[in-house]
């Protein structure tokens, strides 16, 4: 039978690869994406709905945890377009915790993204992916030693074709991903250490870009042209696998956890920063607000010669476009 | 920080990659009339200034009156010593009314990027 402070230690470790699964599993910031007329900004909530060629060095968190801890990590994020509409990217994370004390990298993760839907004239885009965070890949007692892996779906949407001006910067995207680990739980000399359930993270976010306003609707101050701010959010919830309920756990275990909060993006012509405050939508989603931030290289502006396109074919998308296909 | 970070980046991503200026896609930063202002007539030329080089040989401009007249260009020329400003001469100065803009560019990098604006002469 484990020890109240082994258990604690245990519950702290499960928290941590937990919050490293999820982070991984997603991603913070991937690829901004251009749909016709429209940028789809490196948002911090969820990955952007599309493909490109990006660097993200670094994305940086700083999260207050619902076990007390609070965790500041530095993300490293490359996509590489293969083709205009499929992406291949890898990432990591530098995890720095405090109470407890931690110090690691959270793994390796993987995704595979395809553009399966795009529609230029409606700013319409989806797709699809498939992410694995790799066990064994961090540093031992901070990344998991089992893989997880995550089937997502991407969708984005400008109303640059809405018959209201005002309506015309708006854009919305939205993720949903089902992070399946492959180890059920995890055992030490017959004692559980550790249960990895199922879950199903989701989120969103809501643009109103003074980009797109600047350039087709209405001249924005020189101040405030580059800017778009937004409205997002993220959230997980447990889906299977999840064990009973125990006395003073670490709230959040059993429940839906997630964080709202306004974001601002600066688009300049070949990067982006980006900062977004987080606010738990509740007790077991943290303690107090947290801040994500990130900079990240628009690698097709950068070097559209080399690194900035795809390896095979043209830059213009082939996917399926719904208006058209009925035409 | 761009001055910092873009040598920074040229330098880890490796010595054998071509090195370029930093090139991008041509958005629109701003017209003379500006994007859905209203302006004193008569108009007699546009100019779009875009956010990188654009090569005119491959661009194109469209202007119309709301009731759907065509107005004639000429040909798209660069701003001497500004290849970011492309200037539209109309064949007939613009009276008062609203009208749109379409324009599609082609940047310095190959890069084609397009938009639709409307402004108002008064």
């Amino acid at each position: 039978m484990m020890s109240h402070k082994s258990h604690k230690t245990s519950l702290a470790c499960a928290g941590a690869f937990a919050a490293a699964a999820i982070l991984a599993g997603i991603g913070p910031a991937s690829a901004h994406t251009i749909i016709g007329d429209r940028i789809f900004p490196a948002t911090l909530a969820i990955s952007d709905p599309g493909t490109n060629d990006e660097l993200t060095l670094p994305t940086f968190t700083w999260t207050n945890n619902a076990d007390g801890s609070v965790s500041y990590s530095w993300n490293g994020f490359y996509g590489k377009r293969i083709t205009a509409d499929l992406e291949v990217q890898i990432f990591s994370s530098f995890l720095h915790q405090v109470n407890p004390r931690l110090n690691g990298w959270t793994g390796i993760t993987t995704d595979v993204v395809d553009q399966i839907m795009v529609s230029n004239e409606h700013e319409f885009v989806v797709s699809l992916g498939v992410a694995e965070l790799w066990g064994a890949t961090g540093t031992p007692g901070i990344a998991p030693q089992f893989t997880t892996i995550s089937p997502q779906l991407f969708i984005g949407k400008g109303f640059g074709d809405a018959p209201w001006d005002w309506a015309r910067p708006i854009a919305v995207t939205g993720a949903i991903a089902y992070n399946v680990p492959t180890v059920a739980a995890v055992f030490n000399n017959n004692v559980l250490v550790t249960q990895n359930p199922t879950s199903l993270f989701y989120g969103f976010t809501l643009q109103y870009s003074l980009v797109y306003m600047n350039g087709y609707v209405q001249e924005v101050p020189e101040i405030l042209r580059n800017l778009i701010p937004t409205f997002e959010g993220n959230f997980t919830t447990p889906v299977s696998n999840i064990g009973p309920s125990i006395p003073g756990a670490i709230p959040g275990t059993h429940e839906t956890t997630g964080v709202v909060g306004p974001g601002l993006y600066y688009v300049a012509h070949d990067y982006q920063l980006g900062i977004y405050g987080a606010f738990p939508i509740n007790r077991g989603s943290g303690k107090h607000p947290g801040v994500f931030a990130n900079v990240d290289f628009y690698l097709d502006d950068l070097f559209p010669n080399t690194l900035g396109k795809p390896i095979f074919g043209g830059p213009e998308s082939s996917a399926f476009d719904p208006w058209h296909a009925f035409k | 920080m761009q001055r910092f970070l873009k040598p920074f980046i040229i330098a880890v991503l490796a010595s054998s990659l071509a090195a370029t200026t930093a090139f991008a896609h041509a958005f629109l930063d701003h017209a003379v009339p500006g994007v859905g202002m209203t302006v004193s007539a008569p108009v007699r030329e546009i100019r779009l200034y875009y956010t990188q080089g654009v090569i005119t040989a491959f661009s194109h401009v469209h202007v119309a009156s709301d009731a759907g007249a065509v107005i004639p260009t000429g040909k798209l020329v660069n701003a001497p010593s500004d290849q970011q400003t492309v200037i539209v001469r109309l064949g007939r100065a613009l009276g008062p009314g609203g009208y749109s803009l379409s324009w599609q560019v082609t940047s310095v990098d190959t890069h084609v990027t397009q938009g639709t604006f409307h402004f108002t002469v008064s």
